[in-house]
């Protein structure tokens, strides 16, 4: 055994102390996150109520979305407790302590940050949510994009919570590491650091597969048990590293572990930057796809991964006009209220001359597709069309004014399949947008 | 009575200075010992050694019959308080309380507020808030309600005014007489503290000079004055460790030796040497010829 059952008791008593201590940083960590969506909700609302288009998209982003920016922020705090830890650690010499049960004590309070932040998260997705809701129970043209899910978001949670641990153990064990062997793992690190700048792709690719171990599986169970693997193996790694480091041995210089901690941050942004910039070659790249695919659904062609896509779904509407006379005319009345956003090309043919039992009219409603969603399903929009003596009325309706309100949620969720088109997360790591024309095409069969 | 701490030829150097040398000495268990020596003497190093708090560099060191660093049975009966102790940054002084609480568990909560009355500090307080010594008078509350077997106090009453001082000092002999236990305390004015002292150990430079009864230590040197020639005369083949000659053929000499029952010359006069004086003879340096350049 690694430690007694006293110094799991004594470490589960400091870090109690330690945490006391610290919510003061909770209680502004909270506050932050609260001014944020505060700000965010106020002009959120100042957009629902005073906009005059007729269709908004009111992105209510909060907090709880920015997985990375979030993560990023935790990986900088993470460091900066690493880097304290001696310092941090002068403030509860006078209490009883062992090496092991102080580690553990150290370590219980960055996993209470690892937990406590995703758990805020979700309260002000909880409280934005709340507030919104209230607003479309009063307004009929204000519609919540994403779908409310409890499943969703406490899975969320906890995935952030494994996310915000991996980086937790991963960066404790470099530290570990550094506080055993000091100046040599300094040396590993800065010669890490020039391998990098010589080799950089070989590097990026092998810490992009890492990243991707995590990031790219599709099974939440699976990522559960690779997150608690890592993390058990990371932190007993650290543990039994940190039990043959004497912390009290030798006094270490300040700068050389500073100069140290600066060397992983730049090897970890290099990494991090080269990462992003893949992604966002592969989102340029799907962007392409789905601009080509809207360009052929304005012509008519539907291909069948055009088809896959629900905007894009041509439907027919057939009237029986076997009780007019062959070679009579039709005429049509188009009567559409929409705008700008909601345009209908109109288009018929041998309407003048009748010869057939059957007008077929094939249609395709405008769309608006925001991250992969098409917020014109709210405005509950339809084609009718109906015959009057020899005029054919065709009607497009639909809710005017619609307000599409996105609160978008644990962005990171969408790489679960059990998740994925499911309408409770962006199904983009970047924020898209599309819009096109519907269409009518009215032809007469036999 | 039995042993509380065994040294050993215990030494601790950072890099080429010796903080301690080759210390030897045994402290028993409900006794108060005063550790006394000069600025960087090697009183807190060896402190800090006893609390777990530094590895030793040589020699051997034992708490309660074994090694004090990282051995939590141990710990949990010692606590070692100094004046400037750190604490987090915004704790209030009943929090401080509270978590001494939770980590000693003979911790009197009860009698740290008491405490707190009795020299007006209010819990409500912010640690960072108060005076040095605010803070040195905080610290020996919380040392003294730990109630651990070995209590160990560094410079404890440092920036107290005389009266609080004396306070304190009332306090921690009730509190012994309450509760014995071993008490350990590091400070510069032997004068004040001698009277609550059993036992009291003198170091100089890492070394230990003296570990005494506190009577016996007493009664270990005397004074002798008279005409520089009878003085001169009485002192040969004696251990003496001062001696000044003033105006007018006067002189007087320290004598560290007990003093026998051989008759003396009437016309030397004897007289005892105070616990304090005897620490600076043993301990002071001879700047004598450093003092006049000054003027020079």
């Amino acid at each position: 055994m690694f430690m007694g059952i006293n110094e799991l008791k004594n470490a589960k008593n400091l870090a109690n102390i330690r945490i006391r201590d610290n919510r003061r940083i909770t209680i502004w960590l909270l506050l932050v996150f609260l001014l944020l969506l505060g700000s965010n909700l106020s002009n959120s609302l100042a957009i629902i109520f005073n906009n005059s288009e007729s269709h908004t998209i009111v992105r209510a982003y909060n907090m709880s979305d920015n997985s990375t920016l979030i993560m990023f922020g935790l990986f900088l705090g993470i460091i900066l407790m690493n880097c304290m830890y001696r310092y941090d650690n002068a403030k509860y010499v006078v209490f009883p302590q062992t090496n092991n049960s102080r580690f553990l004590a150290f370590n219980l309070n960055v996993a209470f940050f690892a937990v406590i932040t995703p758990l805020m998260l979700l309260l002000i997705y909880l409280i934005q949510y709340g507030v919104i809701s209230l607003i479309t129970t009063f307004r009929d043209n204000v519609f919540l994009v994403y779908e409310f899910n409890i499943l969703f978001m406490l899975t969320g949670t906890v995935v952030m919570i494994v996310n915000a641990s991996i980086l937790a153990a991963l960066i404790n064990f470099i530290a570990t590491i550094l506080r055993r062997f000091g100046f040599y793992a300094g040396i590993f690190l800065m010669a890490i650091l020039v391998f990098t700048i010589t080799n950089y792709s070989l590097l990026s690719n092998i810490l992009t597969k890492i990243l991707f171990f995590y990031t790219q599986e599709s099974s939440v169970w699976l990522f559960f048990l690779k997150g608690i693997a890592t993390i058990t193996i990371l932190f007993f790694a650290a543990l039994v590293i940190n039990k043959y480091t004497l912390y009290y041995k030798t006094v270490e210089k300040i700068k050389t572990t500073l100069m140290v901690i600066i060397c992983i941050i730049l090897v970890l942004a290099i990494f991090t930057a080269a990462m992003l910039m893949d992604n966002a070659t592969q989102q340029s790249g799907n962007d392409a796809d789905v601009s080509k695919s809207i360009a052929i659904g304005n012509y008519n062609v539907a291909s069948e991964a055009e088809l896959s896509l629900s905007w894009l779904q041509r439907k027919e509407i057939e009237i029986d006009i076997s009780h007019l006379e062959q070679g009579s005319s039709l005429s049509v009345v188009f009567t559409d209220n929409s705008d700008i956003m909601q345009n209908i090309s109109f288009d018929y043919q041998q309407v003048t001359n009748i010869q057939g039992n059957t007008v077929v009219i094939d249609y395709m409603l405008p769309f608006y597709v925001v991250n992969g969603i098409n917020v014109n399903q709210f405005a509950e929009q339809k084609l009718t069309a109906w015959l009057d003596e020899n005029t054919l009325h065709i009607e497009h309706n639909y809710t005017p004014d619609l307000r599409a309100i996105l609160t978008p949620m644990f962005g990171f969720m969408r790489q679960f399949d059990y998740f994925s088109g499911r309408n409770l997360v962006s199904e983009s790591f970047f924020s898209s947008g599309a819009h096109g024309d519907g269409y009518v095409w009215i032809s007469i069969v036999k | 009575m039995s042993n509380i701490i065994k040294a050993e030829q215990l030494s601790k150097s950072y890099g080429k200075k010796i903080a301690v040398d080759k210390v030897s000495l045994n402290i028993s268990d409900d006794c108060i010992v005063g550790l006394i020596g000069r600025n960087g003497a090697g009183k807190t190093t060896l402190m800090k050694m006893i609390a777990g708090l530094l590895d030793t560099t040589e020699g051997v060191l034992e708490v309660f019959g074994k090694p004090s660093m990282d051995n939590l049975g141990i710990l949990e009966n010692i606590v070692f308080t100094y004046h400037d102790l750190e604490y987090a940054k915004h704790s209030r002084l009943v929090e401080i309380i509270d978590a001494y609480s939770t980590m000693y568990p003979n911790f009197d909560k009860g009698f740290a507020i008491k405490l707190l009355n009795y020299f007006s500090l209010d819990s409500k307080l912010k640690y960072k808030a108060l005076s040095q010594g605010m803070a040195s008078i905080f610290n020996f509350i919380c040392g003294i309600s730990c109630r651990a077997k070995l209590t160990m106090l560094d410079e404890p009453v440092l920036g107290m005014d005389v009266t609080v001082r004396k306070a304190a000092y009332e306090v921690l002999l009730h509190e012994f007489n309450e509760n014995p236990r071993t008490i350990i305390i590091s400070s510069h004015l032997l004068s004040e503290i001698e009277s609550i002292l059993s036992d009291i150990i003198l170091i100089d430079e890492g070394k230990l000079i003296l570990f005494d009864n506190i009577d016996d230590m007493r009664q270990s040197a005397y004074r002798v004055a008279g005409e520089q020639s009878d003085v001169e005369k009485f002192i040969e083949n004696k251990n003496v460790i001062d001696k000044k000659v003033s105006l007018g053929d006067s002189c007087e000499a320290i004598i560290y030796e007990k003093l026998t029952d051989t008759p003396i010359d009437p016309k030397l006069t004897v007289s005892a040497v105070r616990a304090e004086d005897l620490c600076i003879y043993l301990t002071k340096e001879n700047k004598e010829g450093e003092l006049k350049c000054l003027w020079e």
